[in-house]
């Protein structure tokens, strides 16, 4: 019986057992200390109310100072917190320990030695409270960030930049298309009725000119589906009204559109980013969604705001798996793309509850500060 | 007597075959070929043609606002707009801009054909299957003091309530337009609602007002 044989126990053995235990505890330290080191992550150890912060080597080595030299405030951490992001740290923090949210978890930029601003992801949790239940104690760790939030604004750039590319080719082969090898088409078949005017309509020109007609036809449908030129001649009203119509009468189902009569021209990019959302919107709703009324509308609030929203099947937008199944790549490069013009993006739905896109543009499109 | 014709696209292989068409009907003659806009400006008011056949999308000066100039520079001048495109906002657009007959480039050759003998007597025509209706809305939008409200429809809600002021049911209007009932349906509440009008009498006296349809059809 192990409690007996302890209440029982010589001294010497009992100095045996706290000499393992210390050296337990001792192992376990190092093996924190040496996974800390090896995640690069730094501690933090704070007690509400107290000045002094606990911290550890790494916490000293990712903000650039000597571990030995390196003392931890609270005041220090919050004039280190880079001003943009101060408030919502603090605030974040404080309903953390009032209980208003669950857990705390931010990321924000923290100024190193060198003055230099880096993103940390700080997690913490509450370890020891009062007989009140008020937090005494809160630990959590820092993780450097940095190279993730590059990378991540770099995919932003890349993904939206690959739109671009995108659209440019396509603006480029459906120009190809449509000015010589249409035109080209054009010329043969007028040759072919001029020939046909003359010499008589024979079963050769006329299977000529079935064969042109029906290529023509090809050409043309390929030019409206890589780039309309109504969206260039005649603008984005115009080209929305027109593309709604012809998805319309295509799915057979009811699209609703409004704000597009005597909408004002934007930029070029404002406008190509607006008929691809809306079509891709369009698409999902149709696809994905099985909606079979759908309403666009644009609204000119110094800016412009377009709403697609359709009566589809919806979704659980904070599902990873749902939301990348209905969204498709078409809409999270366009999230990029909206975000990349100065605008902004939003999807709201619901299982059962259809789907209902946000966005708004400012009138000429830039990246905003 | 012949008729002198303007030949202007941006297109040499696509003027050549015009030319070869329109010299092979009877009473008219290519006088000139333009390659632009500008181009087909200068033509008009130097050669004074009694028809201009212009290709609506080129380069430099395009058509329709050459074909703005051309209406003011040379009035007995009628112009023929050869298009691509058959979509009603192009249409309504050249119509408005002066246009006496539009073509789409891709219609039966007989079609350039009547479109010149008509434009030759100063008369409008639209090649198939461009709808005559067109012609009527856009010379009522010039015309007609145009209620701001009507203006603010959609071309299908227009398309819409033009076909419920001409008295045509529910059913008819889904046939004719290739659209699901329900479609219809969920436009014409939208219209309504939009403009506040709830009933057939008042659509067909908005219809009138902002020129859909006349008032003796």
């Amino acid at each position: 019986m192990v409690i007996q044989r302890n209440k029982d126990s010589e001294p010497a053995a009992r100095a045996d057992a706290l000499a393992a235990a210390e050296q337990a505890l001792r192992d376990s330290e190092t093996r924190l200390r040496l996974a800390m080191h090896a995640t690069g992550l730094g501690l933090w150890d704070y007690r509400p109310g107290q000045e002094r912060v606990g911290s550890n080597e790494e916490f000293a080595v990712l903000l650039g100072y000597e571990p030995d030299s390196f003392e931890e405030t609270r005041a220090a951490f919050v004039e280190r917190l880079h001003p943009d992001d101060r408030a919502a740290v603090r605030a974040r923090f404080r309903d953390y320990l009032d209980g208003q949210c669950a857990d705390y978890a931010v990321e924000f930029r923290m100024r190193t030695r060198s003055g230099e601003y880096r993103w940390f992801r700080s997690v913490g949790q509450i370890v020891d409270r009062d007989p009140a239940g008020k937090p005494t104690r809160v630990v959590g760790t820092y993780l450097d960030i940095t190279a993730q939030v590059n990378a991540m604004r770099r995919l932003s750039e890349l993904s939206a930049r690959l739109l671009q590319v995108q659209e440019a080719e396509r603006s480029k082969v459906a120009r190809e298309l449509h000015d010589e090898i249409g035109q080209q088409l054009t010329a043969i078949r007028l040759n072919l009725h001029a020939i046909a005017r003359e010499g008589g309509l024979s079963a050769r020109v006329e299977d000529c000119l079935s064969i042109v007609d029906d290529t023509l036809g090809r050409v043309r449908a390929q030019v409206l589906d890589l780039r309309p030129p109504m969206l260039d001649d005649m603008g984005l009203g115009a080209a929305l009204d027109w593309y709604c119509r012809r998805q319309e009468e295509r799915a057979g189902v009811s699209i609703l559109i409004e704000g597009v009569e005597g909408l004002a021209r934007y930029g070029e990019e404002v406008e190509i980013t607006v008929f691809r959302l809306v079509q891709e919107a369009v698409n999902n709703a149709l696809r994905h969604g099985r909606a079979d009324e759908i309403r666009v509308t644009l609204h000119d609030v110094d800016g412009l705001r377009v709403v697609v929203e359709d009566n589809g099947v919806g979704f659980d937008p904070d599902d990873q798996v749902q939301r990348a199944h209905h969204e498709g790549y078409g809409l999270s490069a366009m999230r990029e793309r909206v975000a990349l013009a100065g605008g902004r993006f939003d999807l709201s739905s619901a299982p059962g509850a259809g789907t209902r896109i946000t966005v708004f543009l400012p009138r000429q499109a830039g990246r905003r500060s | 007597m012949t008729r002198k014709v303007l030949l202007a696209d941006d297109h040499a292989l696509v003027r050549r075959g015009l030319r070869a068409l329109i010299d092979s009907y009877d009473g008219f003659e290519v006088v000139g070929e333009a390659s632009d806009g500008r181009e087909a400006l200068a033509l008009c008011r130097q050669l004074e043609p009694d028809l201009a056949v212009m290709d609506l999308s080129m380069p430099g000066l395009n058509g329709l606002d050459a074909m703005r100039r051309i209406v003011k520079a040379v009035p007995t001048c009628n112009v023929v707009m050869l298009s691509m495109h058959a979509a009603e906002h192009y249409v309504i657009e050249a119509l408005r801009a002066g246009a006496c007959a539009y073509v789409i480039k891709d219609a039966a050759p007989e079609a350039l054909e009547v479109a010149l003998v008509r434009a030759g007597k100063g008369l409008r025509y639209l090649s198939p299957p461009l709808p005559a209706s067109l012609l009527e809305q856009a010379a009522r939008m010039d015309n007609a003091s145009i209620d701001p409200a009507g203006s603010y429809l959609t071309s299908r809600q227009r398309e819409i309530l033009q076909l419920i002021a001409e008295g045509h049911s529910t059913r008819e209007i889904a046939d004719r337009l290739h659209i699901s009932i329900k479609t219809v349906e969920t436009h014409r509440a939208q219209l309504m609602q939009r403009l506040g009008i709830h009933d057939v009498a008042g659509l067909t006296r908005h219809a009138i007002r902002c020129g859909l349809i006349s008032p003796d059809t």
